[in-house]
């Protein structure tokens, strides 16, 4: 039987609902590590046989700080657009959401779907007819078309290069061991050089993925959630951040229910602004249902505005959201409003009212993507590529896990890692790693 | 004049393997050789196995082939090579007597029920209506439905020591002359190898004090499945280095090469380059290995590892005595290169059979392979699966899952060989299914059920998997601190406070089946039992996963490709792979897949059309 896989069938970016699927004959037991609902109780194998196939249900999916409500829907073979076990989950649309929930699948043994690996089982457990298949066979053509105009992107870029000369630096480490195994007697200096190029390669990966956040960002835009205690002026900041009236403004406290979210342009780097409910203890019930709705945003969101009175300075209730939200991991600018009633200039004073400030902060928001930009570091965008990367650092680390790991395991690994950076520019590598043991190494009886 | 089901022509190992394989398998068989002195015989380095060709040896043995069982009668020193690298790349190489392992193989094939040997030139196969049907050897007819080629480097074969020329086999042995016009009539274009040797020196002229020693494994290991004997005297090899001075040498009649200046075009293979190329390529290196190797027990020659060469006898002389103890070696006979033909081996099914041609099979040097363990490997499979054709079956193919033996042929049939195609582990994709020691677990069963395999190889087979399950099951069992101790010691490791599953104990690194024998619980187990045992938990989590991978590759390979496509027919695939499939004929999408040239999407409208074509 096939590999498990999944992934998100509909368009990234934000939607009103996305769809991650899910294909093959694990696809129930890796959906159910994380989705629980009322009809659906028991071990997994009793709910594996009450489920009804191709029924819709309701429940939630469980996965580290997400509870997310969801449609769950189980597609049993035959009787699934592949012909294999599937199952599709609506969750709603958002982009780290999605992301969360597909690495939740991956996390429990789910492996990403190539591009038209659906189709193409569809069509190996024969489900698609002649007039079927023709029709599909042009849309996997454009979706090969699309991975082909991505890959020649890639290639010519600097990041395709960049994973390109890793994949390289791998293949020269493997193909000293390859040629340890077949030249016993030779190979000794090398391999001891080869695993402190490993090290070394291992470090490198991991620091293009740890910059991959920011290359996210570029892509995808900067998430700013402003938050604070009612009738600090959030909103009159999120109008001047905007450059327009937008959001309702009034003076009197808790007017903002429910979040807002507008997004700018600010010198070539997308920003969302999530404006927030005011975030206060007594509060009524519609009121604190914009509460709940606010640390949501909050914890979606990649940087945090909190907005001070700079007329009453920190209160009690702020020092605890602000610990909240610290505790979280999330970065946090404390902006001190209403610089124009103080008259104070301290560090992030802005005045909402006369825009004064609003450019630092805007800038502020921005610097540390552009920096990147600046200094031509290699920056990660795809997911694909993160992806990859990743997995090629799990088998870096587990080859380098323990010093005596037995060197066809280590080998084994590399194997894995190069294929896994071997995917991206599509390359088929084996024969390669031969030529490669040939043309460096004097070797042979 | 009696008939025969097949005629195999040649009688080194891929003859060897195919006669021994048909006549085991029920069907009356003609070994045809040049020379008695030329069956089994080693014209090159005096060992079998070697690493991924130990493996090939061990595959060949779980079948019912015949090298395996003959190299542990014919031993001199046996070693596990890369005993400390992990299981799966451990392979093992035995020095072997060449006059004994000439010797027992040619009694092997003369007490062989159904096999008869006769001495002489095969000059033409027959062919009629696109089907075999016998073969002329010394100018007489023999009906046959089905001929084996398996003519080694023998075909319009010479041999190159510096200037001198002569148009012989390996070791003057006489060379075939007729048979490589008769194979271009048969639409079988040519194409020419090269391949080389060392000098043998005379033993007693050799300073071995100045050498490295290098003995055998004292543990006891042995090719066969079959074998129980004990290797009695191991005898020992010897390691010298060549060093600046002999480079110069070579440097200075580079102009005297006939690698060089033109004298030999053949395509000599890069894993096992001549001195005189290390040189060149590898400038930096300022000294290469030199192995200095028995060729027989009794005998009085050494065999110089490491330093084939095709230089002028008086240049070899010097070159040889520059190196450390050869300063007075003299030389028994002259290192030479031998150019041969071979044949595009991407014109033979995965069955190794002509495609063109009913019942002409190919294996060994023929189909561009180098080495003894690759030619027995194809031999066998092509014996079995000439037997197979006659007989109306289903040919016999090997997944690249399944054995080194189905790398080996899948390579050579789908992609071809530019080069000697030598078996390596780099090129098993599969490597921790594919291990020397499980090759009876993957295959003695397939070897029985097509009538290969004796009663006696698979009863053997079914005890040893019987044991190595009860050991397993064993491994089960928690051991308190005080009973797991002496295996904890024996490791080296720090003594324990809770119970220890003995299945976790045997996954950490360091841990052998040695540890185990100092329990008393396996006592009892056989050593090898117990080592392979070990093994199979050690690997078990990665064995897992790579079986799935072998499955997801065989959805691929199950869905089989009709042989009568036209290629040029199918809509929207691209020109090159159109060419490629027609040339190849893949007989699964699998197979297809692997053929340079021949895109993913390619496959994808091979799928569509395969689809639409079962509506």
């Amino acid at each position: 039987m096939a590999y498990t896989i999944a992934s998100v069938s509909t368009p990234s970016g934000s939607g009103a609902i996305s769809i991650v699927r899910l294909c093959g004959e694990r696809s129930l037991d890796y959906a159910l590590c994380f989705f629980h609902c009322k009809e659906l109780s028991g071990s997994l194998e009793e709910v594996k046989k009450s489920i009804t196939p191709s029924m819709m249900y309701l429940g939630r999916f469980k996965y580290k700080d997400i509870f997310e409500r969801c449609f769950l829907v189980y597609f049993k073979a035959p009787k699934s657009y592949t012909g294999e076990d599937m199952v599709e989950i609506q969750i709603h649309g958002g982009v780290k959401l999605t992301q969360l929930v597909l690495s939740a699948l991956f996390e429990a043994g789910a492996k990403p779907a190539g591009p038209g690996e659906y189709t193409r089982r569809a069509f190996l457990n024969g489900k698609l007819s002649l007039s079927e298949a023709e029709g599909i066979l042009s849309i996997i053509n454009a979706e090969s078309e699309s991975a082909l105009s991505a890959s020649y992107r890639l290639a010519n870029g600097k990041i395709g290069q960049t994973i390109e000369r890793m994949g390289e630096e791998i293949k020269e480490v493997l193909a000293v061991f390859e040629a340890s195994f077949d030249y016993p007697d030779e190979m000794a200096e090398e391999i001891v050089k080869g695993k402190e190029e490993l090290f070394k390669l291992k470090g490198k990966i991991a620091g293009l993925l740890a910059g991959s956040e920011r290359g996210r960002k570029i892509k995808s835009g900067i998430k700013v959630a402003i938050a604070g205690r009612p009738n600090v002026g959030k909103s009159s900041l999120l109008n001047a951040l905007l450059g327009e009236e937008r959001a309702i403004v009034t003076s009197e406290a808790g007017t903002t229910r429910d979040t807002v979210s507008e997004s700018i342009e600010y010198q070539g780097v997308k920003l969302t602004f999530l404006d927030t409910a005011g975030i206060r203890e007594s509060a009524g019930l519609v009121e604190s249902i914009g509460i709940q709705r606010t640390f949501k945003a909050v914890y979606q969101a990649d940087v945090i505005l909190y907005v001070l009175d700079d007329s009453v300075g920190e209160t009690l209730e702020d020092k605890a959201t602000l610990e909240d939200i610290y505790s979280k991991g999330k970065k946090v600018i404390i902006i001190n409003n209403k610089a124009d009633l103080t008259g104070k200039t301290s560090q992030n004073s802005v005045s909402a009212l006369t825009g004064e400030g609003v450019k630092e902060i805007l800038d502020k928001l921005t610097g540390e993507v552009k920096e990147g930009e600046i200094n031509g570091e290699d920056i990660i965008t795809e997911e694909r590529h993160i992806l990859a990367l990743s997995t090629a650092l799990k088998h870096l680390e587990s080859a380098l896990a323990m010093a005596d790991m037995p060197e066809d395991l280590i080998a084994e690994d590399l194997r894995e890692a190069l294929k896994a950076l071997g995917e991206i520019s599509g390359r088929e590598v084996s024969e390669e790693v031969v030529d490669k043991v040939f043309s460096r190494f004097c070797v042979g009886k | 004049m009696e008939e025969y089901g097949v005629i195999v022509v040649g009688g080194g190992h891929a003859g060897c393997e195919a006669g021994l394989a048909c006549a085991r398998m029920g069907v009356k068989t003609l070994l045809c050789a040049i020379q008695e002195d030329s069956i089994g015989y080693m014209p090159c380095n005096p060992n079998i196995g070697g690493t991924a060709k130990g493996h090939l040896v061990r595959e060949i043995d779980a079948l019912g082939g015949e090298m395996g069982i003959n190299a542990d009668k014919s031993l001199l020193q046996l070693k596990m090579l890369n005993a400390t690298k992990g299981a799966a790349v451990q392979s093992l190489r035995g020095q072997t007597d060449k006059n004994l392992y000439h010797q027992n193989m040619l009694n092997t094939i003369k007490g062989q029920e159904n096999l008869t040997l006769l001495i002489g030139e095969c000059q033409e196969v027959k062919v009629s209506d696109g089907a075999v049907i016998g073969a002329v050897i010394d100018g007489e007819f023999y009906p046959a439905k089905a001929v084996v080629l398996a003519t080694g480097t023998y075909l319009q074969a010479r041999i190159i020591t510096g200037e001198e020329i002569s148009d012989c086999g390996p070791s003057g042995f006489q060379r075939a002359e007729k048979l490589s016009a008769c194979l271009e009539k048969l639409g079988l274009p040519l194409m020419r190898f090269k391949t080389g040797t060392p000098a043998r020196i005379y033993k007693d002229s050799i300073d071995y004090s100045v050498m490295e020693r290098e003995d055998g494994d004292e543990e006891v290991y042995s090719f066969s499945f079959l074998t129980r004997e004990k290797l009695v005297e191991q005898m020992p090899c010897y390691l010298t280095y060549t060093n600046e001075e002999t480079h110069r040498i070579i440097e200075r009649n580079f102009h005297r090469c006939p690698m060089l200046d033109g004298t030999i075009t053949g395509v000599g293979p890069r894993y096992c380059p001549s001195i005189e190329s290390k040189i060149l390529r590898f400038k930096d290196k300022t000294r290469h290995q030199v192995f200095v190797e028995p060729e027989t027990r009794e005998g009085d020659l050494m065999y110089i590892q490491g330093m084939s060469t095709s230089l002028p006898k008086d240049v070899q002389l010097e070159m040889y005595r520059s190196v450390k103890g050869l300063e007075h070696c003299e030389i028994a006979k002259w290192a030479y290169a031998i150019e041969y033909d071979a044949i595009d081996s991407t014109q033979l099914y995965p069955s190794l059979r002509v495609k063109h041609i009913k019942g002409l099979y190919c294996a060994g040097q023929l189909n561009g392979s180098s080495g003894y363990e690759e030619a027995g490997a194809q031999g066998l499979m092509a014996g079995i699966n000439a037997v197979r054709e006659l007989r109306g079956e289903e040919p016999f193919v090997l997944l690249r899952s399944q054995a080194y033996i189905g790398v080996l042929i899948d390579d050579l049939v789908t992609k071809g060989t530019e080069e000697p195609y030598r078996m390596m582990t780099a090129r098993a994709e599969y490597r921790l299914i594919l291990r020397q020691d499980n090759a009876d677990m993957r295959l003695t069963t397939l070897g029985h059920e097509i009538g290969l395999a004796s009663e006696e190889r698979y009863q053997t087979y079914l005890k040893r998997k019987e044991a190595i399950e009860q050991t397993i099951k064993l491994m089960d069992k928690t051991l308190s601190p005080t009973a797991i101790a002496p295996a904890l010691e024996y490791a080296g490791e720090p003594s324990a406070k809770t119970g220890v599953k003995i299945r976790d104990f045997v996954k950490r690194t360091g841990v052998d089946y040695k540890c185990l024998k100092t329990l008393p619980l396996f006592a009892e187990v056989e050593d090898g039992v117990l080592r392979d045992s070990v093994t199979e938990v050690k690997y078990e989590g990665y064995v897992a996963k790579e079986m799935q991978k072998a499955k997801e590759a065989e959805r691929l390979e199950s869905k089989t490709l009709p042989l009568d496509v036209d290629y040029e027919k199918i809509p929207n695939l691209r020109l090159e792979a159109r060419e490629k499939l027609n040339k190849i004929k893949p007989l699964t999408l699998g197979q297809a897949e692997r053929i340079s040239g021949v895109s993913p999407a390619d496959i994808n409208i091979l799928i569509g059309w395969l689809a639409s074509k079962k509506r």
